[in-house]
């Protein structure tokens, strides 16, 4: 009869598997590894802290054309106005074009997506900033100055695109998934507020213009108050930045949207991570990579139409690829899709438009005679003759945005926006495009964000 | 004939007996060394008798001395053996075909089907290893009650997605669509390290992942090679599954490999050759008739055809391309035959204390499309099992390496074939180049790009994977046994997808020499220490488990994108490449559980289980890291007629029910903190981060409560063996990704919801060995179900992001979208219902919480599925027929021709689209032809979103056919060869549907259906 003893190894075993039950508990402790912070340490000092804010220089890459920053301020109202059109891109670009924008257009969904991105990492590091204690207020102030213009820019291109949009200033997704959109007034309230407090913050400090510095939060600031038809405080802004004495108009205007270029306020060197020589999405995107190719986005008559031969920005702004006998012109401020040889930023602000807002907001003002010195600038600068002083002073306000179309034509939307101020898109429109109608001056609010958030209401006519 | 396998071999136990009497021990087992239950052991000399235990053990009485046993029962035959007073003895008997000693592997035990209780489901390796299959989750497709198997597409390697009892979890992605709930996958008690995740990154032919192939991808399981599988388990209710804890709420998958048999070693060769080619597709139109409908399509916009790319008026097919030539481009590119190539390996044998199997196979399948692409994987598979001399130790090593190779093409353009003109000139010059002019007219644009060129994207993904398990156990003391299970499971997948310059377009040069390079590796480890107790009370054998379990598992991937290189032949190198780039992702989970089961099975009759289990999982926060489930079981054998032979009508009979909660922790790490990460490049030398995701502190586990019945019955002595079940899942506290608008930042946040999914059924199988004499067997194997799926509740959802997306009372798979009203006779565009009623072209789509125009059209669950196998032998020869069926509504052909294109436009459709509207008062299938696309066109494009792209999928499919020779041996060769067999096969012979396109299992059009393939084989064992 044989009878198994207990021993050492069954005294071992239950001890052993008893032990294990208890001893668990911190087994599933972990940490973030593995190339993540948390927010707590990406907010606890100021070089963490300032690599957050540069994420957003950096986010922009993940946005050719779709993102405000990647270009979609230009082509999309290029598209639906009259200065482009998709002659080798993608039937969703057409829709743009023929003003039949599908709530399921995924461009369309991406330009608000990629925005709503950003005000996301603006409001996270505005909360995070605050809670920074291993910072200099110096510092502090530079961040938050710099970032309240990031959301700034975003809300004043989507509230022009969308019109009403939800206004977000918080990461609490509890206290935003539900919320409608807001009055565009009170959007354009928020961005004054920004823009105010970002110059206070920034006042003092000496940025470089690849970041958004004083004078960038001011040309913006220009730029919405003539958006509100507040010419008088539109000037004063778009003086401070003239007079500044920071910023000077580039003699050569191949030179103007060059890295080098002294007329820039603000703008964003491309994270060309992968280093493929590419230097702007718009670059990239405008200039075919060679003459047999037809260019994605070519210019439409009318914007040709303004210019004369000698024009020097018709010369160096313009490009043109002849194939089959037919003759696509495309735009050329940037000039290269990907090379080492030349460096460009993807401008967001330049001086040329503060002296064309300047101008505008003279004349209505009253002063003529300022008004057209400024015009002047502009117009010699391009090698064309400058008006005289005889002109009258209505057909002066015509010339300035007639200039204001040929200088900042594909230019974040220009010519688009300065239909809507001034109340002139449908009659503009409308014999150019027989399909156009009243509800065509904006674009739908993506049918994704309306499913998801009840909320939420569609543009007319979508 | 059933296979019986066991993962421990018991020993033999002595016990006690105080009285001096002559008594004897023993176990039983089978010629494969599984122990047998029920066996009647009487003594030649009379008087006693006794029955051994499920695990096979007895004790008996002995008259005298020395006495001999008899060994008697309906499933073994009659055995004698003499035996003396304490002795030990091993009892050896032949186990006859009976299914209800067929053991069934459970998490961390094994029964019969004889005291099962949970629903679970048994396919065994002659299910698996006869079709041409390799893949083995293609094998369960229509075996498995409740669980329904897709396959994505035809192509070798393709991702199978795999669903138990329905979608417990709302979850649709961004774009409305779901994504099903997996079972938890183990394989040889490991956690398989992928699970079922495709584990690729980049796109491929067989990974098009498009809108309308959601799970497309490369399926881990190609890495296991159906040959070395000895049983497949599916665990469906909460007494099978509650072992599993947190993750076995979406049901569980037992992969267990072969193991060697006692015996004269035995070598086992298999060599199989097969051919494929594509199913029945849809005839494209021919230029005639395409030629018509382009000329049509432009007269009906009232525009002129030139030679601008870029707009619809573009027709280089009408001014340019010959009008006489006419080319079957589907058939060019993908009416091709694959070949089939596979051999086996295996040798295996041993003693009572020491078996061994040692596997190999060696597979290489090719593509139906031209060139020289193919997968091909070489495997290996090994087991080994010992026990000590005293039997008190016992080990049992299972190991897995494979390597897969699989070249393809890394464009998913290559479907697009389809829509080539048919008179696009020849693809190929007469030097063999890529033709990229025709007429003066050069292709500059993707409408005309030569198509060849997809084939000019290469794309090569290299697998490697290895399983091992190590299961120890050692007798501690009677009764009682510690058990160690510790297992490795590694799967490393590279990656490689490459454009060539001879694949570009001349006139597009933004397009350079790219190559990517990615690694996506998983690891994972696992140890459970467990104790397991084991004793007679009563009338009954009472067995408990304890144990606790950690598991570790990591996955990291990494992409490397280089660009410019000098040459096509460089593209390898990533030295070769001046620009190049990285970025990687790495993700890791702790878990850790204890668990403990208690089963009672008193008097043969009453069955008793439980178990508990209490979870712990590194996804969730500190105070949420933990959660408790178990289940009850309990099951009555009513009639067991095992033991007398009598002649009536049921044999055996057993109601059986449980109840439990399970769970889920299927969600990704550190969804409870708000992370950040480094963002890829530098902005003026400085580096960004970016965050990752909305946190959700509070978030927790998914639990799912299972209630199952069933009744097993054994008809015409046991040749009939039948079970029903029934069972209803509730899902009430979910893990979600819940749906968010942009404007908060991100698409989702990870949440638990409380919404009320049911997904309740009925499901019944049937054996039954109608014929079973020695010339003539026939026997039949059947299995239907019919589940239903509901959402019964959800708080809230008009104002909730799923507004428009569910509807309390409906299934999660619902259907919603515009009613098709067919065409306008005068207009000649199709129409609409509108919300009132009434026919309209374009219809008003959903918006801000309402559904306007959308209405219910109907569910996409199945509506009953399974499948029903013939199994012929008469003397050496025997024929197995498998047919699988399903009734399911789904999107047909049409859904691809007008979704984001024209019927009319420069590309090809198939030619029932003759059936159009041409003249007023025609009374036609399909609207008129346009070029007009997108925003123009709105009838056009919301067509797809209606009724009418949706039809009956419902099939019955031929799925395999096997024909096995038994070949005649020469009296000198028997010396040698035990057995040969000549085998004929055919898969996916025919269907019988009436679905309109393709294929409905795969559904749509412009993709590879499931292949049909014929395979001869031939089997020797010496």
């Amino acid at each position: 009869m044989k009878k198994y003893k207990n021993n050492i190894w069954t005294k071992f075993s239950i001890i052993g598997v008893l032990v294990s039950f208890m001893a668990c508990e911190d087994f599933v402790n972990m940490d973030l590894t593995g190339g993540e912070l948390s927010s707590e340490l990406v907010f606890k000092d100021s070089v963490n802290a300032e690599a957050a804010v540069i994420g957003m220089y950096l986010n922009v890459n993940s946005g050719a054309l779709a993102s405000i920053f990647g270009g979609a301020a230009t082509v999309f109202p290029g598209l639906a106005g009259d200065e482009l059109f998709p002659s080798n891109a993608s039937v969703e670009y057409l829709q743009f074009y023929e003003n039949g924008i599908l709530t399921d257009n995924s461009l369309n969904s991406a330009i608000w997506l990629l925005a709503y991105k950003q005000i996301y990492l603006v409001n996270a590091c505005l909360e995070g900033l605050d809670q920074t204690v291993e910072i200099s207020e110096r510092k502090r102030n530079q961040l938050i100055g710099e970032i309240l213009q990031i959301r700034a820019t975003n809300y004043f291109y989507l509230t022009q695109l969308y019109g009403d949009v939800p206004l977000i200033l918080s990461t609490d997704y509890r206290a935003n998934y539900q919320l409608p959109r807001t009055a565009q007034e009170q959007v354009y309230q928020q961005i004054i507020e920004d823009l105010t407090s970002a110059q206070q913050y920034l006042v003092q400090i000496d940025q470089p213009t690849t970041r958004a510095n004083y004078y960038s939060a001011t040309a913006l600031l220009a730029k919405v108050y003539l958006s509100l038809g507040l010419y008088a405080e539109a000037e004063k802004e778009a003086n401070k930045v003239i007079m500044s004495g920071k910023f000077s108009l580039m003699e050569d205007v191949v030179e103007v949207f060059s890295a080098e270029s002294k007329e820039t306020i603000w703008a964003w060197e491309v994270n060309d991570q992968s280093n493929t020589g590419m230097q702007t999405f718009e670059g990239l995107v405008f200039v075919p990579t060679n003459t047999s190719v037809i260019p994605q986005f070519t210019l439409q008559d009318p914007i040709l139409d303004l210019f004369v031969e000698s024009d020097e920005r018709y010369v160096h702004w313009i490009g043109e690829n002849v194939i089959n006998g037919v003759n696509y012109h495309y735009p050329r401020k940037y000039h290269v899709a990907r090379t080492v040889s030349r460096r460009e930023n993807y401008i967001i602000s330049r001086l040329a438009e503060q002296y064309l807002i300047r101008a505008e907001c003279r004349l209505r003002d009253g002063e003529f005679q300022l008004a057209l010195v400024d015009l002047n600038t502009i117009r010699q600068r391009a090698g064309l003759e400058p008006y005289s002083a005889t002109i009258d002073s209505d057909l002066l306000l015509d010339h300035i945005l007639t200039e204001r179309r040929r200088e900042l034509f594909c230019e974040w939307g220009s010519r688009w926006f300065d239909l809507k101020r001034l109340g002139l898109l449908d009659e503009t429109m409308q014999p150019y495009k027989e399909w156009w109608s009243a509800s065509s001056g904006l674009f739908p609010v993506p049918k994704n964000e309306l499913d998801y958030n009840p909320f939420l209401t569609q543009n007319p006519g979508y | 004939m059933k296979i019986i396998y066991t993962i421990i071999s018991f020993l033999v136990l002595s016990i006690g007996v105080a009285s001096a009497q002559y008594r004897a021990v023993g176990v039983l087992k089978n010629q494969n060394g599984e122990t047998i239950s029920d066996v009647n052991i009487t003594l030649i000399s009379g008087n006693n008798y006794t029955t051994s235990d499920r695990n096979g053990r007895f004790s008996i009485t002995l008259n005298q001395p020395c006495d001999t046993l008899v060994a008697t029962g309906v499933h073994v035959k009659r055995v004698e053996q003499s035996i003396c007073s304490g002795d030990s003895v091993i009892l050896i008997v032949e186990t006859l075909n009976n299914h209800l000693d067929e053991v069934v592997v459970l998490g961390y035990s094994q029964t019969t089907q004889r005291y099962l209780v949970g629903s679970v489901t048994k396919i065994s390796k002659e299910d698996i290893a006869n079709q041409p299959l390799g893949n083995p989750l293609l094998a369960l497709q229509g075996r498995v009650p409740g669980m329904t198997v897709s396959a994505t597409n035809g192509l070798p390697g393709a991702a199978v997605s795999i669903q138990v009892r329905g979608q417990n979890a709302i979850k649709p992605d961004q774009h409305g669509r779901h994504h099903i709930d997996p079972p938890l996958f183990i394989v040889d008690g490991i956690p398989f390290s992928p699970q079922n995740q495709s584990i690729n990154q980049y796109q491929s032919a067989i990974s098009p992942r498009s809108s309308e192939n959601v799970y497309g991808g490369i399926s881990p399981f190609n890495s296991i090679d159906p040959q070395s599988i000895e049983s497949i388990e599916v665990l469906k209710d909460a007494e099978a599954t509650a072992i599993y804890g947190s993750r076995g709420g979406n049901g569980v998958v037992l992969i267990t490999t072969k193991a060697g048999r006692m015996g004269k070693t035995q070598l086992d060769a298999k060599l199989d050759h097969g051919i494929s080619r594509k199913g029945k597709t849809m005839p494209m139109m021919n230029t005639t008739q395409y030629l018509e409908l382009r000329k049509e399509a432009y007269a009906n916009d009232g525009i002129q055809p030139d030679l601008r790319p870029g707009l619809n008026t573009y027709a280089p097919d009408l001014l340019v391309f010959d009008p006489n030539v006419s080319q079957d481009w589907e058939n060019y590119f993908l009416g091709n035959t694959a070949q089939n190539t596979q051999a086996n390996v295996t040798l295996s044998g041993g003693n009572e204390n020491t078996r061994f199997l040692l596997g190999s196979t060696f597979r290489r399948d090719t593509y139906i499309y031209p060139g020289n692409f193919a997968d091909w994987k070489a495997s290996f598979n090994s087991n080994l099992r010992h026990q000590s001399l005293d039997k008190r130790f016992s080990l049992n090593l299972s190991l897995l390496y494979s390597h897969n190779n699989n070249t393809s093409v890394g464009t998913t353009d290559i479907i697009g074939v389809y829509r080539r003109m048919p008179n696009y000139p020849d693809l190929l010059d007469d030097q063999g180049n890529l033709v990229w002019s025709y007429g003066g007219h050069d292709f500059i644009t993707a409408t005309v790009a030569n198509p060849l060129s997809y084939l000019f994207h290469p794309y090569e993904m290299k697998t490697t994977m290895l399983n091992a398990g190590l299961n120890a156990d050692y007798t501690l003391t009677e009764g009682l046994k510690g058990r160690v299970n510790i297992g490795y499971s590694t799967l490393g997948g590279n990656e490689w997808s490459a454009y060539t310059n001879k694949g570009s377009n001349p006139f597009n040069h933004l397009v350079r020499r790219t190559a990517t390079f990615g690694t996506n590796d998983f690891f994972s480890w696992i140890v459970e220490p467990q104790l397991i107790f084991d004793r007679m009370i009563s009338k009954g054998n009472l067995e408990v488990l304890l144990g606790t379990s950690f598991q570790w598992d990591n996955n990291r991937m990494t992409s490397i994108r280089t660009e410019g290189h000098l040459d096509d032949n460089l593209l390898k190198s990533i030295t070769a490449a001046p620009i190049s780039s990285a970025t990687d992702r790495h993700s890791e989970y702790k878990f850790m559980a204890v668990f403990g089961r208690a089963s009672y099975i008193w008097d043969r009759k009453l069955i008793t289980n439980i178990s508990f289990r209490r979870d712990g999982s590194s996804k969730f926060g500190p105070e949420n890291r933990f959660g408790n489930f178990g289940s009850i079981g309990a099951g009555w054998i009513f009639i067991d007629q095992a033991d007398q032979n009598q002649n009536r009508i049921i044999n055996f009979g057993k109601l059986r029910g449980s109840w439990g909660v399970t769970g889920s922790d299927n969600t990704s790490s550190f969804q409870y903190i708000s992370r950040w990460s480094p963002v890829p490049g530098a902005y003026q030398g400085q580096m960004g981060y970016a965050p990752q995701n909305l946190f959700n502190a509070e978030l927790g586990w998914a639990s799912t409560t299972k209630l199952e019945f069933g009744i097993d019955l054994g008809l015409l002595e046991n040749r009939l063996y039948t079970t029903a079940s029934w069972y209803r899942n509730r899902s009430d506290n979910q893990l979600i990704n819940y749906t968010l608008p942009t404007q908060t930042g991100f698409g989702s946040v990870a949440m638990n919801w409380n919404a009320l999914v049911l997904n309740s059924g009925w499901e019944l199988s049937l054996d039954y060995r109608i014929y079973d004499y020695q010339k003539f067997r026939w026997s039949i194997g059947a299995n239907i179900s019919f589940p239903k799926n509901v959402l019964k509740r959800f708080d809230g959802i008009k104002t909730s992001s799923y507004a428009t997306t569910y509807i309390v009372g409906k299934s999660l798979n619902l259907l919603l979208g515009y009613e098709y009203a067919g065409v306008n006779s005068v207009t000649g565009v199709f129409e609409y219902y509108n919300a009132d009623g009434d026919k309209v072209p374009v219809p008003t789509s959903p918006s801000s919480g309402q559904l306007n125009d959308y209405k219910y059209l109907g569910s996409l669950d199945p509506k009953y599925y399974g499948g029903i196998q013939n199994q012929l032998r008469y003397k050496d020869l025997s024929l197995d027929i498998f047919v699988e069926f399903k009734s399911r509504m789904g999107a047909n052909f049409l859904r691809h021709v007008y979704s984001g294109s024209v019927v009319g436009g420069a590309s090809n459709v198939p030619a029932v689209l003759e059936d159009r509207w041409r003249n007023p008062g025609d009374d036609a299938r399909f609207m008129k032809a346009t070029t007009i696309d997108g925003s123009r066109n709105r009838t056009n494009q919301l067509f797809p979103r209606s009724s009418g792209a949706y039809g009956d999928a419902t099939y019955m499919r031929v799925k395999f056919v096997n024909l096995v020779w038994r070949l005649p041996l020469m009296e000198e060769w028997k010396e040698n060869i035990s057995d040969a067999t000549l085998s004929l096969g055919g898969y996916n012979l025919f269907t019988l549907t009436s679905y309109e396109g393709n294929d409905p299992e795969t559904l749509g059009f412009y993709g590879v259906p499931p292949l049909r393939t014929f395979n001869i084989g031939l089997q020797v064992k010496f």
